[in-house]
């Protein structure tokens, strides 16, 4: 889930779109088009001599530059690259607004030999960005090159939604040319797809007061009594100051789950209604949901706050067990040294998990693959584009992963079993000063070279090894198991309909989800009411209606299509 | 000129003066007492509320993070020689051209003035102005850190404005004499106009002290960016670390670390932050006492009563 | 004056000398003016190219030049946006209300401070008045939130405790607005009495002890000494102000907003950043800037020669 981090000039800095096509237009301010470029393609002497060769890169990803190692040169693990293939990398990063970053570069003509930055997709923010310099010859054509380099043949390949691939990954706006190397992205097996373990998790030692099992919590009507019973037991935090009885983390995040109730398993923005199609935005659920979160903030059973929380008030309440019942996920990570350390009976239970509409339980939806990941990309301007493939291909290997997970055999880690396992005093060390990993080099390179890959499916920590957080995270997936559909979304079928573009602009004023926050705040039932059909008006008259009608004729051309 | 009784209704305004000032001090000042609280204390202490003058779980972790980049002696290096550089130069330059546009008679000078207030008023994008950097060579320099800063229209008017107060006389008289207009200015304008330059170097100080943003978008290197930029890249990489371990969004952060590197040391971003507010607060506040001194009734200004 | 039916010969040619003398008497002040022109041709006159793209219906690869003129379409579009005069309302209410209050906070501020006595004194509450400007508005918002939050709020406590049940301030929207002045002037005060501060210092104390003498008193000296002597910085200062209309504070909205208050907390700079993700949103955002721009241009030329005619000051 990504946080909106993006702030003050966002718009203006969009700019660079057009001015870059400004300077390939009629400036000439040193922007080369791309017919004068030589590409000589792959390399194609015999044996090929490995030239020493120092690249920079860019993780264009704000506050990335964290798992950077001190010394970038010649810390353990870009010293055994730089003997393997002769690549030196100088590593840069940055602390603002990823899109912004990529606009600058890319209008300015100062894009650096390798950049990885964030693709959701290609209708918006850096995708959009990235596919643009993609199509004006700002990045290099990877084509010729993958025969040659197997491991990275491999990333563009595996791990990718098939829909994701066909229409944004590979769009045909590319005319079939590979610009984009995937990272991040999974193996292809089912199991190295990340459960995020999203839910409502309520506090141990309420539920025993009450005597209620977390189990047995599984439709609305049960959530609302227990939250109710929960606000008049007269619970407490660890400060002594009354619970609430249930709330979110920063910005609302996340109140979805509490409506579970409503939800569905839908990889697409349509759903199937009484045997038509319609968007989203016009389903009838909206109005159970939103009367059922004002009934729970008006009779305080839900936090006020929470859609104005900030992450250190949200922390706040997460670590000293004042909200009773939270939705979002498990939070291990920060509980595990609070919460969990003073007050371990306040241990947070899943409950349910929640049921929905169709008497499913309301768990994480994903295609075979990830739609949407880091990308890998070279400047079209590189001049050693081999060096950087060799680089990025060598990290993939089986080789390359041990080095960038777990660093020198005999060093760092020895094998045991086939699986790495650290040897003790190094862990020890690097548990007591994280800043030892990071500088030794190995806390950058899997987020952001290695793809197709799970470190959990490969290297599966052996049951004893296995920390009781980790073993109650898995608790948590085993009961609420990933559902895979193996369907292309027919979201990218409405990119078809003729009035695409102009729907796009019509709505880009229309945020739904701030209506209906806005919603639920609002003087009375009725009055909310009225703002949420409002919203939905507003939407119909943009055409969904039409575009919903469109896409169910195109999904039955297909027999793959999902909803 | 003996000293006036004080009536009752003096009496009674003073403490009324004293007591509005006295509150609202209070509550200016307390934030940072909070502040400086928060940053003595462990961070993940801290989240669980309830510190409101005194840390309560005393640690130096935070100042240590915060110092831990050697850089970061370099970067408070930069700001310094930055902020002088910048401070000296604006406030000559800009005193030079209010001085300028004071002078009564200038032909054109209406004109003159809307051609500088007419750039104030549409908003600086930022693409063209990094491309301009660029063609002038003064991204990823020193430079860029000092020639954008020199010159505000703002500043200019004030001193402008104040200029104009200064009486023609004494002006007049030494022009008479002979004198030049850089002797007029140097001589006679700039030791009248003490308070106004004081103003405007404190102004032009802070906010190039404060300024993170040419730092971060603008210069690459390490070596050369101010402090601002470096203490906000170091809350912004936390907040990062500290997020996608929560959160879990980018998954490999999770599977990387080793148990314990999931839990963070006791330094949180907030915490960090707190830190930041102090660090980079503490030499202003220290500062200002010097320019104080100049904020007193300019000398000359009674002899011109003859 | 000359009569217009007598032509005296080389008169005009007069008329030039004496202009161009007076230019060369100057010549040293324009020399102290050029590095200022250059300096705002260069960076701030060249970047201003980018407001062509508020004009343009910008397609990809045909370039700004290229692309075909969109006229004023982008500005039409905003025009008609349903959203716009709420927006706009909003915008200019917060600004109206942080003149209103907000201007003249500064200066009385200054005032009180001059009243003090002990210069030591004075300077130490000076020095506290404007850290306020010092801390982000993140940090204080989180700070207000934290006073005001219904869960953990001092002030919920202190109700709490009193049996009262908790209120939800920056949930309501008839608080929004009081909340929002309060904070800024909090936050500015100090730093904007500086100015004041500054100009106080260059009345002449002859005319209060003549005052004195002639018997008057605090509030005669303050109303007929000392505000007119601020006269020129009030008028400067309340020109920019008035240019900044249309801004009302973006980083501390967008901070302070939240659903139950958007009806009210919606400006014009948040609600352009919520819209600008899109394509062609691009073109719409710089639409919005310039017209911001252009308000404010026309207000400050306006008021600029209101100000002239009734007092003088002005900006050129």
């Amino acid at each position: 889930m990504r946080k909106n981090r993006r702030r003050g000039v966002l718009a203006m800095a969009l700019i660079a779109l057009l001015l870059l096509a400004t300077m390939t237009a009629c400036t000439g301010t040193g922007k080369k088009d791309e017919t004068g470029k030589v590409d000589t393609g792959p390399n194609k002497s015999g044996t090929e001599e490995i030239k020493p060769a120092t690249l920079t890169f860019l993780s264009a990803w704000n506050g990335g530059g964290a798992g950077f190692p001190q010394d970038q040169k010649n810390n353990p693990v870009a010293q055994k690259i730089r003997e393997k293939t002769g690549v030196t990398l100088n590593l840069e990063s940055i602390t603002t607004s990823e899109v912004e970053k990529l606009n600058t570069i890319f209008a300015s003509g100062t894009v650096p030999d390798i950049v990885n930055a964030p693709f959701w997709s290609t209708t918006g923010g850096e995708g959009q960005v990235i596919k643009k310099a993609a199509m004006e010859g700002q990045l290099l054509d990877l084509t010729p090159y993958l025969d040659k380099y197997p491991n990275i043949k491999r990333l563009v390949t595996t791990g990718i939604a098939k829909d994701f691939n066909e229409f944004d990954l590979n769009s045909p706006d590319f005319e079939g040319k590979t610009y984009l190397i995937p990272t991040e992205t999974p193996d292809g097996t089912p199991e190295s797809i990340h459960n995020w373990n999203y839910g409502l998790f309520a506090r141990g030692d309420i539920l025993k007061a009450l005597n209620v099992k977390a189990e047995d919590i599984d439709t609305q009507e049960e959530l609302y009594d227990l939250l109710v019973k929960i606000r008049d037991g007269g619970f407490k935090d660890i400060g002594g100051k009354p619970v609430i009885p249930a709330g979110t983390m920063w910005n609302g995040w996340d109140y979805g789950q509490f409506l579970a109730g409503w939800s569905d398993y839908s990889i697409s923005d349509f759903r199937e209604v009484d045997g038509k199609l319609i968007h989203w935005t016009q389903s009838k659920d909206y109005e159970a949901r939103l009367l059922y979160m004002r009934k729970l903030l008006k009779e305080g059973l839900f936090d006020l706050e929470a859609f104005n929380n900030t992450s250190t008030t949200a922390n706040e309440k997460l670590t000293t067990g004042k909200l009773a019942v939270f939705g979002a996920q498990p939070m291990l990570a920060n509980l595990q040294k609070t919460l969990y350390k003073t007050n371990p009976e306040m241990q947070y239970e899943l409950l349910g998990p929640m049921k929905n509409k169709n008497g499913d339980i309301r768990t994480q939806v994903e295609k075979p693959g990830r739609s949407g990941f880091p990308v890998l990309f070279l400047s079209a301007d590189i001049k050693d584009p081999d060096a950087a493939l060799r680089y990025i291909d060598y990290v993939n290997s089986e080789e390359g992963r041990l080095l960038a997970y777990f660093g020198i055999e005999g060093t760092h880690y020895t094998m045991e079993n086939g699986i790495p396992q650290w040897i003790p005093d190094v862990k020890k060390q690097f548990d007591e000063n994280p800043d030892l990993k990071r500088d030794a080099g190995l806390n950058f390179l899997p987020g952001r070279f290695i793809g197709a890959f799970s470190n959990e499916v490969t290297w599966p920590t052996p049951e004893d090894q296995k920390t009781q957080w980790q073993k109650l995270e898995e608790s948590f997936s085993a009961k609420m198991p990933i559902k895979i559909i193996d369907k292309v979304s027919a979201s990218y079928l409405a990119r078809e309909w003729p009035k695409y573009q102009d729907f796009i602009s019509k709505t880009s004023s229309m945020n739904f989800d701030d209506e209906f926050k806005k919603a639920l705040f609002a003087s009375s039932d009725e009055e909310a009411l009225n703002m949420l059909h409002n919203i939905q008006a507003k939407f119909k008259a943009a055409g969904v209606d039409e575009m919903a009608e469109f896409v169910a004729q195109k999904a039955a051309e297909r027999d793959d299509v999902g909803f | 000129m003996g000293a006036r009784r004080l009536t009752p209704a003096d009496k009674l305004y003073m403490t009324l003066n004293y007591s509005v000032l006295l509150l609202f001090c209070a509550t200016a000042l307390y934030p940072f007492i909070y502040f400086l609280a928060l940053s003595f204390n462990d961070g993940y202490d801290a989240m669980k509320g309830g510190i409101y003058f005194f840390p309560r779980v005393f640690t130096l972790e935070n100042y240590a993070k915060a110092f831990s980049n050697p850089l970061i002696l370099n970067s408070f290096y930069i700001s310094i020689s930055r902020t002088l550089i910048v401070t000296v130069g604006s406030v000559f330059l800009t005193a030079l051209l209010a001085y300028a546009l004071s002078r009564k008679g200038l032909p054109g000078r209406k004109y003159i003035v809307f051609f500088f207030f007419f750039t104030r008023c549409s908003a600086e994008d930022f693409i063209p102005t990094f491309i301009l950097y660029r063609q002038l060579h003064i991204l990823d320099t020193f430079w860029v850190l000092v020639l954008p800063s020199l010159y505000s229209f703002f500043n200019a008017i004030i001193m402008k404005t104040f200029f104009d107060g200064i009486p023609e006389g004494l002006a007049e008289s030494a022009r008479i004499d002979g004198a030049s207009e850089l002797s007029v200015f140097a001589r006679i304008i700039l030791p009248l106009s003490m308070p106004v330059l004081a103003t405007i170097a404190l102004f032009v100080g802070v906010g190039v002290w404060n300024d993170w943003f040419t730092g971060q978008f603008f210069i690459q290197n390490e070596k050369l960016q101010p402090a601002a930029t470096f203490l906000n890249k170091m809350i912004s990489e936390a907040s990062f670390q500290s997020m996608t371990s929560s959160s879990g969004n980018s998954g490999s952060a999770i599977q990387n670390m080793t148990e314990t590197q999931m839990e963070l040391r006791g330094v949180t971003p907030e915490a960090l932050r707190m830190t930041f507010v102090i660090i980079i607060t503490t030499p202003i506040i220290c500062v200002y006492p010097f320019l104080q001194k100049y904020f007193v009734k300019g000398v000359l200004v009674g002899s011109l009563k003859e | 004056m000359v009569p217009k039916s007598i032509v005296i010969p080389g008169f005009e040619q007069l008329k030039k000398n004496r202009k161009l003398t007076r230019i060369w008497q100057f010549r040293h002040i324009y020399l102290f003016i050029l590095p200022a022109i250059l300096w705002f041709l260069v960076f701030a006159y060249y970047p201003m190219y980018g407001i062509l793209i508020a004009f343009k219906d910008y397609k990809f690869n045909l370039g700004i030049l290229g692309s075909p003129w969109a006229g004023f379409k982008y500005f039409e579009q905003f025009l008609n946006d349903s959203s716009f005069y709420d927006v706009l309302r909003n915008t200019l209410s917060i600004s109206a209300l942080k003149l209103i209050f907000g201007f003249p906070a500064p200066l009385i501020l200054a005032l009180m401070l001059n009243a003090v006595m002990h210069g030591k004194i004075k300077r130490v509450f000076q020095t506290i008045s404007y850290l306020p400007h010092f801390v982000s508005w993140v940090v204080v918002v989180t700070l207000l939130q934290k006073i005001l939050s219904p869960n953990v709020g001092l002030i919920n406590d202190i109700r709490y405790q009193m049996g009262l049940d908790p209120i939800f301030f920056m949930g309501k929207p008839e608080l929004f607005y009081p909340l929002v002045i309060i904070s800024d002037i909090w936050k500015g005060v100090g730093w904007g009495s500086i100015i004041y501060l500054a100009a106080l210092t260059n009345i002449d104390p002859h005319l209060y002890e003549a005052a004195e003498i002639d018997g008057a008193g605090r509030w005669s000296k303050l109303f007929k000494i000392t505000l007119p002597s601020l006269t020129p910085t009030i008028g400067i200062l309340l020109i920019f102000s008035l240019s900044g209309i249309l801004n009302a504070g973006f980083d501390q909205i967008w901070l302070m907003q939240s659903p139950a208050t958007l009806s009210v907390s919606e400006i014009l700079d948040t609600y352009v950043l919520k819209t600008g993700l899109q394509q062609g949103q691009l073109a719409y955002s710089t639409a919005i800037g310039l017209f911001k721009s252009a308000i404010s241009l026309f207000l400050i030329v306006a008021v600029n020669k209101i100000s002239k005619r009734v007092s003088d000051v002005s900006l050129w």
